[in-house]
């Protein structure tokens, strides 16, 4: 028992000894994550993937998911519940989906700087800073000054937690002069062949991203086209750019278009209107087209209607009695009201749409009972009892179209996020030429920018039931030469020529954000004669309203500058004012 | 704080040491039976007598046998006292007091000393000299006096001694009634300790804050430390049984807690369990059963006037039920084959979907004790089945604690816990998400719920539903499961070695490791609520947790008198390795219906993820010991603690505490009626680390398909880190009067949270959406208060009675540069931040913008289509409320009257705010009527049919009325013509808001109902975008409450009748606990439930369908003592 004992008085107090001694060193190794590479073990072509997935993310948050530009450009609208469907009533956004994608660019630049050398160093640098710019512009664009030369400096912190807000002017500058880098950098750089898998939109291309950064000088130029600079006159920098081609390539060609496409194989790399990422099936039928550009497609008998919208699931018929009936396999239903007399109220809601395509009216107060959506109940049961397929769930209105199903599936070659296409650029052409900046003859840069986007959404000459005849109420085939001879006389007809380029390309544009940055500037297409009950009347909103609120003082400070100086989505921005 | 009703009351609670056989049975409605039975050597045992190995081990003893002594045992009034110990003094030979207060003991000769002692007495010496008969008087014990406390590292220090607070709970007080969870038994039974259950059914999760909110971002939970080896957060204490218990010790300030370091910045809690040390010599056996029934009597109130649809028109395929169908109304519906019949509505969901929960716990353990060792195994088994059905969990648990004596100088001792809760379906404890709550609540009124029980349409693949939305509520209970299949073992060896006079020597090593597996099981089907939630091919997920914990201690201690005064210096180390696993696989869409395996996900949703993360800490420390003529004593402490999470710079931390106490009684002559004068002060220095890897930079990792993708995280870690450092002082005085039976403590605190290791968040322009900063201060003080007396004591009578005061508040002192707030949480339109110089628990909401001046001050501002409009500067929110109570108190009473104990324990939380989302959500479904005071659903403040439809008369009563209509929550019009709506759009559900329409050129059109008042759709009026959604203050509900924590009702059988069985003692028990007794903000929800887990942290204040039914445990006991 005493051995027992010694042995044990001695073991503890040496071991107690040992262990105090022997700490410091092996905790650096503890506190080394096993779950993760160090970062400079992780190529940044991995976090380019990012930077360009992410961008597209937010293209169609902006402008199929949300409800603010879309609704400004009258492509989208919403019913289902709420205050806000679409008329406008705006609530506050934020920098959060942003401003990763300027970190990671950053990042990309800066690791490159050191990493990387020759054409591949150009390449990351170049591309980060055209993703930085596509950002910047967007974020300037939509919400006037922005935090731009004291951004994305948080590792400094202290005062970078505060950076200031930048007048827009000079944040357009900074872009501007990044993307000419860009183009600088990008000459004579070819494919980069260890990059083709992670850059999703060119495939390590280095002129294909060459042509993007100079197509988006341009659509910044136009942009600021209406404003004086210091030391940028936006028309003379479109002309120098488009007179020197080689030095200052741009989008020609669909194959030039910078766009991600969907994967579709999970919710996070779907397009949102599909089923793995809208479980909740009612979110896509929420969105639908808004009855201006279904009546503008119709009119034109633009094959493009029957691409992105269907027909209404029940078309309404004016009959001499109520119900529903199938004829040649689709579900119709009679109406004794009176629809001529509905139609010439001031009520618009009660108007009555009795054609196959039907939108949605803009910004109406009860969107729900538009079309005769109050009155589905009636007629609920028989329908289902005709054709039990069709959708009559949460946010449904039979008589109103939905999107087609590019919209509702995870990935569709045709939902990708387009960051910019070729056929915008023929139309930023058309202005600059129409307004004497550049050569050329507006109405072929017209011309080609409607070719290129039936080309991008894939629309042959001759496709079957891709039109639809008014008159007729019947589908019929796609005559491009009518239609392109159409669009000439339309062309040739204005007295304003603006009024023809800025419609095609708002179309042209759909479902892009372009449309209503152009609309603020030139007042086309007239959006605002569509307007039914908006929160301030006709008056789209020109702004979103930021919140940043944990940049406050800063955020108050460049509220400050705006026209009137209030946080509203009315008050212009120093590129409106 | 040990409680007076087990002190003072002789009879109410048996002496631990007397009990022989201790038989429980505990009935409910006749039909359940409970045993606990004690048996110890000493006694005249009667049903198991096991004299064995006591006989062996006192055979010689025995024979040395000559005098032999009887005699009895009485209190100085003359009581006699049964149980009394009697022991010869320098042996182990004792003997217990009968019934009638007699005892007969032999003694070896006339110089032998006889030690009398009886729980709550002053222990007596007699020596026996030439008696043979005594009659020896014991005299009360000057209370708690010499109470011996449990202290950091397991220290037993008297309570005297110790200048800073420590509470105490002793099993009998904690075992009032059986606790599924140990924290239930603590509620309102301290004082600065506040425990929050967080949801209605079992397995409710409790947050235990000590002292109030100290740290801004983290959960604030305690450290829990079992017989004294660290197990992490208070959860453990849902998996261990409370009759395992002996005391549960509450350290709260930095003072007592300073030794644990790091850990123990909010608190800790020492749990002691049962041990075979100090128990009588020999073997004991004791058996407990309870049952308890939990019977839910109260129901949210959920409005059957209007179904679903709108406009008056019956849809099956809407949530909405503000303008539905009323009953009576031809509609095809789920169940009527397509043929239209009339509507009947009905008022049973929630009474008919919840049941009677019933849980049951089993108990056994035996005990032994003998000169070279002891010993207690217990083994435990729960099962509760919640008041949801479908919802149980099952426990079953085992103990182990023995110590032996190698040698005299050496004492090995063990104590090992392992417990294995398993569930087939637990409820989730984040109400919110994808739970079953919000199924239960949007069952239609025209859905009588007992329909819908055959819950499938097609086995396994297609629930049958009643309209488009949710989930059928049978099929969510029974099909949609989360399982649980967990396992968590703690134990210690320890070695305790005198190594020279005075000075010992302690070495432990501890391990804790808890695993658990949980699965979530969506079937096919599955329809939650929310975009995600929807699952039409169901889902399956399973997540792994290994978490794993080593201590490594020793304690070198020494203890030396020199004349008057007394020093007791240790040292010690400790190390520390912690070290969680994490493995996750799932995902959406399962190929086959009903097959709940990872395999069966199909590929492109599958999701998969494992981590690991570790952390040591190397930790040295001292402290000293210093008292003088047991008047004043000090306490020194020192620690210093190496953290592998900080950088290597300023990985060292050290931190020192003081405390004295003194006791002016000892030292001054004091009037007789003054038994205790102690004041107390102390100070302390405590240094706190972070988590593993939060000071590297890191990249995370995506997918984008099969694409790998890397992105820099949101959040901007510290590589500068430095240890936290909190900062206390508490000041206190404990007095006791009239021998004690007034007894007041009081402890003021200060304490100073500085270089808080907070992750902030940032302005996202900066590059990063939040930052790891390393700074602030966090100003925490607070009162408490703790009362007892005992009022009343005469022979037949006695009334004991304790209130315990708690009054604290946290401050936000200051932050860093160009940080000027922490947010703590978001609830859409309430934002849960405070500002520096506010106060932890603000709210601020988001207001509706008003007329500044002139003719229409103070009315809303609405845009062109009614709506109201909002202030969207983040920068003009107003502070709406603070989610932390002004004070809170309690109040544990017990009156002992004849053979009848009655003991009851209140708890009362006044002040403060909560946020209710269920009422928003409700309100907006239209499926309440009223959300507060006058405002609800089904009616405006006024409406189409005021002033016989006079639409001037309605503007001239608003307008003129500026106080009362400009009110928050005033609407105007109805749900239908009948409820005051107003004709729109061929309907007559049009409502408006009174106040003025905005003409953009700063003028404004009236909207008080007369011409050109613009109208929508009633349903709107809590709508976002221009209802009510948006304004938080609208759901805001007064925190205060007082619940009654337990009632128990005992009655001792009168002894003629105990003794014909041979019983000391039978006694019948009822109890309840957990009782509303009053809200202030009485809309059927609990104001408790007010805690909404979001991730790793819990919003204060906000509470999410916590609606469920109220529930009143009620229990029947039977005690039965032999």
């Amino acid at each position: 028992m005493k051995k027992i004992y010694k042995t044990l008085r001695w073991s503890i107090l040496s071991m107690s000894m040992l262990a105090v001694c022997s700490c410091s060193d092996s905790l650096d190794e503890t506190n080394i994550s096993s779950n993760t590479l160090p970062e400079s073990k992780i190529d940044v072509r991995f976090v380019l993937t990012d930077v360009l997935t992410s961008t597209a993310k937010n293209e169609v948050e902006t402008n199929y998911k949300a409800r603010e530009v879309s609704a400004g450009s009258q492509y989208l609208q919403r019913d289902n519940v709420d205050f806000y469907s679409f008329y406008f009533v705006w609530d506050t956004k934020n920098f959060n989906s942003f401003y990763p994608i300027l970190t990671n660019s950053q990042y990309i630049y800066d690791r490159a700087e050191t990493e990387k050398e020759g054409d591949e160093k150009k390449y990351y640098q170049a591309v980060s800073l055209i993703m930085k710019s596509y950002t910047y512009g967007f974020l300037t664009s939509t919400f006037g000054d922005i935090p731009y030369s004291e951004a994305i400096k948080g590792e400094e912190r202290g005062d970078a937690f505060v950076p200031k807000y930048d007048a827009q002017e000079d944040v357009f500058l900074g872009i501007l002069s990044d993307l000419s880098t860009a183009n600088d950098m990008l000459k004579g750089v070819g494919t980069i062949g260890i990059a083709s898998n992670a850059d999703v939109v060119f495939q390590g291309d280095g002129q294909k991203w060459r042509k993007f950064a100079n197509s988006l000088r341009l659509r910044y130029c136009m942009r600021l086209s209406e404003k004086t600079l210091t030391g940028l006159d936006p028309s003379a920098e479109i002309a120098s750019i488009v007179n020197n081609p080689t030095e200052n390539p741009i989008m020609t060609d669909i194959s030039d278009n910078a766009a991600v496409k969907w994967v579709g194989s999970a919710s996070d790399n779907s397009f949102p209107g599909g089923p793995l990422s809208y479980t909740f099936r009612s979110e896509f039928y929420r969105r639908k087209p808004s009855a201006t550009i279904v009546k503008d497609l119709i009119e034109l008998k633009d094959p493009r209607l029957t691409t992105w919208i269907r027909p209404v699931d029940v078309q309404i018929f004016p009959g001499a009695t109520d119900g529903v009936e199938l004829v040649d396999g689709r579900v119709r239903r009679n109406t004794t009201v009176d629809i001529a007399a509905r139609n010439a109220d001031s009520d618009l809601t009660n108007d009555v749409n009795t054609s196959l395509f039907v939108g949605l009216g803009v910004a109406l107060s009860a969107p729900n009972d538009y079309n005769m959506g109050n009155t589905v109940t009636d007629v609920r049961s028989g329908i289902t009892a005709l054709d039990p397929d069709i959708y009559l769930g949460d946010s449904s209105n039979p008589h109103i179209s939905y999107l087609t199903n590019i919209y509702s599936e995870n990935a569709n070659e045709l939902s990708a996020a387009m960051f910019m296409s070729s056929g915008e650029t023929q139309f930023i052409l058309a202005e600059a030429s129409e307004r004497g900046w550049i050569g050329g003859n507006p109405v072929d840069y017209y011309l080609s920018g409607i070719e290129l986007s039936f080309d991008r959404w894939q629309i042959a000459d001759g496709a079957s039931s891709a039109v639809y005849d008014e008159g007729s109420d019947s589908l019929v085939a796609f005559d491009k030469a009518a239609y392109m001879a159409n669009a000439q006389s339309i062309y040739t007809n204005a007295t304003d020529k603006m009024v023809p380029i800025m419609h095609q390309k708002w179309i042209a544009g759909w479902l892009t954000g372009e449309a209503w940055f152009d609309w603020r500037r030139t007042g086309l297409p007239e959006l605002e004669k569509n307007v039914i009950q908006g929160a301030k009347g006709q008056d789209i909103p020109k702004r979103q309203i930021l919140s940043d609120p944990f940049n406050e003082a800063n955020l108050t400070l460049a509220t400050g500058r705006l026209q009137p100086a209030v946080n509203d989505p009315w008050s212009l921005m120093w590129l409106l004012q | 704080m040990k409680n007076l009703i087990n002190v003072r009351s002789r009879r109410s609670c048996p002496p631990k040491n007397n009990l022989k056989i201790k038989l429980t049975i505990l009935l409910f409605y006749g039909a359940l039976l409970n045993i606990s039975a004690h048996v110890y050597e000493n006694s005249e045992s009667i049903l198991f007598g096991p004299e064995i190995i006591s006989s062996e081990l006192g055979a010689l003893e025995i024979a040395a046998q000559q005098i032999e002594i009887s005699g009895t045992v009485k209190d100085v009034d003359g009581e006699v006292l049964p149980g009394a110990n009697i022991v010869l003094k320098g042996t182990s030979k004792g003997v217990v007091s009968d019934f009638d207060g007699n005892f007969t003991i032999a003694v070896p000769n006339a110089q032998a000393v006889l030690v009398f002692s009886y729980i709550g007495m002053e222990t007596k010496e007699v020596a026996v000299g030439n008696q043979t008969s005594l009659e020896v008087l014991l005299d009360y014990a000057a209370e708690k006096m010499d109470e011996v406390v449990v202290t950091a590292l397991g220290m037993k220090r008297e309570k005297k001694a110790l200048g800073y607070a420590v509470a105490v709970v002793e099993a009998e007080t904690l075992n009032q009634q059986p606790n599924t969870n140990v924290l239930s038994g603590l509620s309102g039974k301290m004082s600065g300790v506040q425990i929050n259950e967080m949801g209605g059914d079992i397995n409710a999760k409790m947050n235990v804050i000590i002292r109030g909110q100290t740290s801004l971002t983290s959960n604030n939970e305690p450290l829990l430390v079992i017989d004294g080896s660290p197990v992490g957060n208070t959860d453990a204490m849902a998996d261990i049984s409370s009759l395992d218990i002996a005391s549960v010790s509450v350290l709260k300030g930095a003072s007592a807690a300073a030794l644990y370091g790091s850990r123990a910045g909010n608190g800790v809690i020492l749990i002691t369990t049962n041990s075979g040390e100090g128990a009588k010599k020999g073997i004991g056996v004791s058996f407990t059963q309870s049952t308890t029934l939990s019977v839910p009597y109260n129901y949210f109130e959920l409005q059957n006037t209007f179904t679903t649809g709108q406009k008056g028109q019956f849809n099956e395929s809407s949530w909405q039920y503000w303008y539905g169908a009323r009953a009576g109304v031809e509609a095809v519906q789920w169940n009527t084959d397509g043929q239209p019949q009339p509507l009947v509505m009905y008022d049973n969901s929630l009474r008919d979907f919840f049941q009677t929960g019933l849980s049951t716990q089993t108990d056994a353990s035996i005990s032994g004790n003998y000169d070279r060792g002891s010993f207690n195994f217990s083994i435990n088994h729960m099962k509760s089945d919640g008041i949801t059905p479908g919802m149980e969990l099952k426990r079953l648990g085992f103990s182990l604690a023995t110590s032996y004596k190698i040698t005299d100088k050496v004492k090995f001792t063990t104590n090992i816990t392992i417990s294995k809760p398993t569930s087939d379906n637990l409820p989730l404890t984040n109400n919110g998400s994808d739970d079953i709550y919000m199924d239960i609540f949007a069952n239609a009124p025209h859905v009588n719920i007992n329909d819908l029980k055959d819950y499938w349409e097609v086995e396994g693949s297609q629930q049958r539903r009643a309209g488009a939305l949710p989930n059928n509520p049978w099929f969510s209970a029974y099909e949609r499961d989360r399982t649980l299949d967990q396992i968590r073992g703690f134990g210690n060896v320890r070695l305790d070695i005198d190594l020279l006079p005075g000075l010992t020597a302690m070495g432990r090593v501890s391990f804790s490791a808890n695993n658990e597996k949980i699965e979530s099981i969506y079937p096919w089907s599955y329809d939650g609520f929310g975009s995600s939630a929807v699952k039409p091919f169901g889902a399956y997920e399973q997540t792994k947790l290994d978490e794993r914990e080593t201590n490594v201690d020793f304690l070198f201690s020494y203890d030396k008198k020199v004349g008057d005064f007394r020093i007791n210096p240790s040292v010690g180390g400790n190390y520390l390795n912690s070290r969680n696993t994490s493995l996750y696989g799932g995902g959406d869409v399962l190929t086959l219906p009903a097959l709940y395996t990872l395999s069966n996900v199909a590929r492109p949703g599958l999701g998969y993820n494992s981590g690991v993360f570790e952390k040591e800490i190397y930790s040295l420390y001292g402290l000293a010991s210093l008292s003088f003529k047991e008047m004043v004593y000090l306490d020194l402490t020192a620690r210093n603690d190496w953290s592998s999470t900080l950088p290597k710079e300023n990985r060292s931390y050290f931190y020192p505490s003081a405390s004295l106490s003194m006791l002016i009684s000892e030292m001054t002559q004091m009037p007789s009626w003054v038994s205790l004068f102690k004041l107390r002060t102390g100070w302390a220095e405590v240094g706190k680390d972070t988590d593993p890897y939060s000071i590297n930079p890191i990249l995370n990792q995506t997918f984008w398909g099969n694409d790998i993708q890397y992105s820099v995280p949101g959040s901007l870690p510290n590589t500068a880190l430095k240890p936290e450092v909190a900062t206390s002082y508490e000041v206190g005085a404990d007095l006791g009067f009239f021998n004690n039976r007034i007894v007041f403590e009081g402890t003021w605190y200060k304490t100073q949270n500085r270089n808080q290791i907070i992750g902030v968040t940032t302005s996202p322009m900066s590059g990063f959406s939040s930052a790891t900063i390393n700074a602030g201060n966090v100003e925490n003080t607070g009162i408490e208060l703790a009362l007892n007396t005992v009022p009343v004591r005469t022979a037949n009578l006695e009334w004991n009675l304790g209130v315990n005061f708690t009054k604290q508040e946290s401050r936000l002192v200051e932050l860093v540069e160009g940080i000027d707030r922490i947010g703590v949480g978001n609830a859409g339109s309430l934002t849960q931040q405070t500002f520096v110089g506010g106060v932890i628990g603000d709210l601020y909401s988001t207001s509706v913008l008003r007329v500044e001046s002139g003719e229409y001050e103070g009315w809303p501002i609405l845009n062109n289509n009614g709506g109201l409009t909002f202030q969207k500067d983040n920068a003009l929110k107003p502070k709406v409320g603070k989610s932390t109570n002004d004070f809170t108190m309690g109040l544990n009473t017990s009156v002992k009257y004849k053979n009848f104990t009655l003991s009851a324990n209140l708890d009362w939380r006044q002040g403060g705010n909560f946020y209710s989302e269920t009422m928003k959500r409700t309100s907006r479904s239209g499926w309440v009527d009223k959300w507060q005071g006058d405002a609800g659903t089904f009616s405006g403040i006024l409406g189409s049919n005021s002033f016989n439809g006079d639409g001037t008369a309605l503007a001239n009563e608003i307008k003129s009325n500026p106080t009362k209509y400009q009110a928050d929550n005033v609407w105007v019009g109805g749900r239908d013509a009948q409820t005051g709506g107003f004709p729109y759009n061929g309907f007559d559900n049009g409502s408006f808001w009174p106040g003025v329409v905005d003409n953009g050129d700063g003028t404004y059109a009236e909207n008080f109902g007369g011409p050109g008042t613009v109208l929508f759709d009633a349903y709107k009026v809590v709508e976002p975008g221009g209802g009510l959604w948006d304004v938080g203050s609208s759901f805001m509900y007064d925190l205060s409450f007082v619940k009654l924590r337990n009632i128990t009702l005992t009655y001792d059988l009168p002894q003629k009748f105990a003794s014909k069985i041979s019983a000391q003692r039978i006694s019948f028990s009822v109890f309840t606990k957990n009782i509303m007794i009053w809200n202030a903000a009485d809309i059927g929800i609990d104001p408790e439930l007010a805690y909404y887990q979001n991730g790793g942290s819990y919003d204060i204040g906000k509470e999410k369908w916590n609606a469920l039914p109220w529930v009143a445990p009620v229990g029947f006991t039977i005690n039965l003592t032999f």
